[in-house]
């Protein structure tokens, strides 16, 4: 489940990673999130972060192998848009971008 | 240095950078309508380095010419003045600003490749739009961030406390207005009053962000805000700070595009980026 920064609550657990715009790993999953690394969410300017609820099965195997949400946008790209990939105009451009990426990186590595 | 005293210091013309005196010469000369394809060619050709930038750039597969064109005159006639005044605008402008701080540099080059990325998606924008003005569309993609350009060569540690609040989420005209008494927007323009770019350029430099004046931008300034954010999404450089702004919902239906549009305008984005990227650079 994806809670905004400001509906976290501290013993709440993580169900994927949090992670800087810079790729810097601030939280791993499986983690316990306190009222520290709330604090901590904030100041990097976080916005959104998956946790997992009571009795819910840990997605983490699945989240690593694909840092994808369910419609093939990287969590990398929504992270970067605040609130902006609610716009229905916005998610098509980050399903393009995300397939044009995919495209464009065998080239560029090769 | 006080937020007063800044204000004041920025409108002043002559702590702007000048443009090399050829290219002043040739903006000129384009403006007169008098001018020929020879008389342009001439003073171009005076200067090796914009004779060598203009055929290497008339040869790349961004014109796609298939035979090869060998003389300025040649390449001035096939792809029109204002593709040449742009272009050397393009080489020119970045090299105004030389840093001596290794981690400004850094982010002039972030900066100067983010520029780029937004010109040849704006180019892709304006072509999907089926325009006719690419080259222009391509220098106010290019052009768009200028202003900041000169901020953080002016006040490294301001624009450094804006980046950040932009990260955490403030709107970047109000941050610069906060901490630095002006808008990026603002000295974009200026700059390009200075310059004697065409009108319509300074006013997209100027109106690029939202809120727009009047409540909708105009095609151009509509085309760069979509542009910004289509080099963000494709992680082409860096505009300072790592956000991807939300798409202002007046500016899109100004564009009246499709959403089926993206792909393609992505991909000839991409390709454009490497392929004009790797002889300007």
């Amino acid at each position: 489940m994806i809670l905004a920064v400001d509906e976290l609550e501290p013993g709440m657990v993580l169900d994927e990673a949090v992670r800087t715009h810079q790729d810097q790993l601030l939280l791993e999953a499986g983690r316990r999130v306190t009222e520290r690394s709330i604090r901590l969410f904030k100041t990097w300017g976080i916005r959104r972060v998956a946790v997992r609820l009571p009795g819910e099965k840990a997605k983490v195997a699945v989240s690593q192998a694909t840092p994808e949400d369910e419609e093939g946008i990287p969590w990398r790209l929504k992270d970067r848009c605040g609130g902006g990939w609610d716009d229905p105009v916005m998610r098509e451009l980050l399903r393009a971008a995300a397939r044009q990426l995919r495209l464009r990186r065998p080239a560029s590595e090769g | 240095m006080s937020r007063p005293a800044l204000r004041r210091e920025l409108p002043r013309i002559e702590d702007l950078p000048t443009l090399p005196r050829t290219v002043l010469r040739i903006t000129e000369l384009i403006n007169d309508p008098a001018t020929s394809a020879r008389d342009l060619a001439r003073i171009i050709a005076e200067d090796q380095v914009l004779t060598a930038r203009l055929l290497k750039l008339v040869n790349s597969s961004f014109y796609g010419f298939r035979r090869k064109i060998a003389t300025v005159t040649e390449a001035v006639l096939m792809i029109g003045f204002e593709a040449v005044r742009n272009h050397l605008l393009t080489t020119s402008v970045f090299d105004l600003f030389p840093s001596r701080s290794p981690a400004l540099r850094r982010g002039q080059e972030l900066l100067w490749d983010h520029s780029l990325g937004c010109a040849v998606a704006a180019k892709a924008i304006a072509a999907a739009m089926r325009r006719d003005n690419l080259e222009e569309i391509f220098v106010a993609g290019l052009l768009h961030d200028i202003g900041k350009i000169v901020l953080i060569a002016k006040f490294p540690a301001e624009a450094e406390a804006v980046a950040a609040r932009v990260a955490r989420g403030a709107a970047i005209l109000e941050a610069e207005e906060d901490i630095l008494g002006c808008t990026h927007a603002a000295v974009g323009r200026r700059l390009a009053e200075h310059w004697n770019l065409p009108s319509a350029l300074a006013q997209a430099i100027e109106g690029h962000h939202p809120p727009f004046a009047g409540g909708a931008p105009d095609e151009q300034a509509a085309i760069v805000h979509l542009a910004d954010i289509l080099a963000r999404v494709l992680e082409l450089g860096s505009g300072g700070d790592d956000r991807i702004p939300a798409l202002d919902p007046a500016a899109w239906r100004t564009l009246r595009l499709s959403p089926t549009a993206f792909d393609a305008i992505l991909a000839s984005t991409l390709a454009d980026f490497d392929d004009i990227g790797s002889f300007l650079r």
